[in-house]
């Protein structure tokens, strides 16, 4: 098991408190799940109910767009999650 | 047939500082306009006109090229129950009545523009070419609040030839705490008013373009057409989405910034090829989800930051130099003081896609 830190974006902070988190898994997947152990409800504000990225919601590895829930993780990946906001 | 008014009448009648309004595209103004004109979009007259008058009850004037477009104007005016009289053969005839008009600058600075952007002109990048590009240069912000305020203010100051400003509300007390362009004295005003007081103060040289409106599907593009450069700074979806759309279509380079809390996004839609805002946020959250800044607050200084960056992003733009931020999502918090670069993937079923990408 991987252990990263994790960006959450401002509109899901409601759930960590915190603007970084750790959280473990081999897959983006797993990552969410465990996620969502330790911030129940978290996940699916990201992920619908057929396993795909919120349209509105954007999973970024180093740096780069990520759809595939099966994405292999490795030590040392950052994980950004960021949410379309509004304000101006 | 809209009421007309020869030129001669018109020029008897300027001194009573009749509503003078310029219904011509912004290329066209480019090369002069009456004194005291404003230039407003065909479709956004009658929503301009009754505000202005509800504000300093005045006759209405309308011109165009040649009579044609604003004989249309009037007659849309008239259907709204406001009088109005179209300038009979538009600005044509009442240049060759040997009436005055005011004339753009001519393509060199003059010796204060030198003094005043002359730490622009220093810079091997810019220079008295560039200076000079920023001069002819339109651009367009939608939106006169948090980010719009310091964008607008750095585009003045920077010498942009034509500023347009949209945006429907007016100063509200809440505002003050980031939305640097208003005052405590203009409380009530719409922003746009008080964008442009501000903006002329701080550069006579800028054409300040007002628009007293709230962008629709119906106005956008009468509204966006022939600027350069469009600078979304609105603070709603709908609104995003429709610039996205429409400067597709116009092919016209957004600079994009989004703020709520302490967290801000910027990005740049070239329009030309490059991902769109669809191809980054496919649909907006559902409505209880996406916290506006009103009911989620906002650190006042946030907007500053990021608004100072898209005029950065803008000035680029016209100046062709360095490296736009196309494609890339630049993600600021500032509890953290992080920035962090994010790579935008395009999506291949977007709208933008099937259009097929574009060079030059």
């Amino acid at each position: 098991m991987t252990r990263l830190k994790v960006s959450i974006p401002g509109p899901l902070l409601s759930y960590t408190k915190q603007r970084q988190v750790d959280a473990a898994g081999g897959t983006l997947g797993e990552l969410l799940q465990d996620l969502d152990r330790q911030y129940p409800g978290i996940r699916f504000r990201m992920v619908d109910e057929q396993d795909r990225v919120r349209p509105h919601m954007r999973v970024f590895i180093n740096g780069a767009q990520v759809f595939d829930l099966g994405r292999a993780l490795g030590p040392g990946d950052t994980v950004h999650i960021v949410q379309a906001l509004s304000g101006g | 047939m809209a009421e007309e008014i020869p030129p001669a009448e018109l020029a008897a009648l300027l001194p009573s500082a009749p509503l003078l309004i310029d219904v011509r595209g912004a290329d066209e103004v480019a090369s002069g306009m009456l004194a005291g004109a404003t230039r407003v979009a065909p479709d956004a007259i009658v929503d301009f006109v009754a505000g202005a008058r509800a504000r300093e009850p005045r006759g209405v004037i309308v011109y165009c090229a040649s009579g044609k477009r604003s004989g249309t104007a009037v007659a849309r005016l008239q259907a709204a129950g406001i009088e109005a009289r179209s300038l009979a053969g538009g600005f044509e005839a009442w240049k060759s009545a040997g009436l005055p008009w005011e004339e753009p600058a001519a393509g060199i600075l003059s010796p204060a523009q030198l003094e005043r952007y002359s730490r622009h002109i220093r810079l091997a990048e810019i220079g008295l070419e560039g200076q000079e590009r920023l001069r002819q240069a339109r651009i367009l912000c939608v939106g006169a609040g948090g980010l719009g305020s310091p964008a607008a203010l750095y585009l003045a100051a920077a010498g942009i030839g034509e500023l347009g400003i949209i945006d429907g509300d007016a100063v509200d007390l809440s505002n003050l705490q980031r939305q640097v362009l208003h005052t405590t004295a203009r409380i009530g005003s719409p922003k746009v008013d008080s964008a442009a007081i501000t903006l002329s103060a701080l550069n006579p040289d800028v054409r300040v373009t007002t628009h007293h409106v709230r962008l629709t599907a119906e106005n956008a593009s009468a509204l966006l057409r022939g600027y350069d450069v469009i600078i979304d700074a609105s603070d709603n979806f709908d609104t995003r989405y429709l610039i996205n759309d429409v400067a597709l279509d116009l092919l016209i380079p957004v600079v994009h910034a989004s703020i709520l809390g302490f967290e801000g996004q910027l990005t740049v839609f070239s329009a030309r090829g490059a991902p769109c805002y669809r191809c980054l946020f496919a649909a907006p959250p559902p409505a209880e989800l996406a916290p506006s800044c009103q009911e989620a607050g906002v650190l006042g200084v946030l907007p500053g930051i990021l608004g100072t960056l898209q005029a950065t992003e803008a000035l680029k733009l016209v100046l062709g130099i360095g490296e736009p931020l196309i494609g890339r999502l630049l993600v600021f918090n500032a509890l953290g003081m992080r920035f962090d670069e994010l790579a935008i993937a395009p999506d291949a079923g977007c709208r933008c896609a099937i259009k097929g990408p574009l060079t030059g």
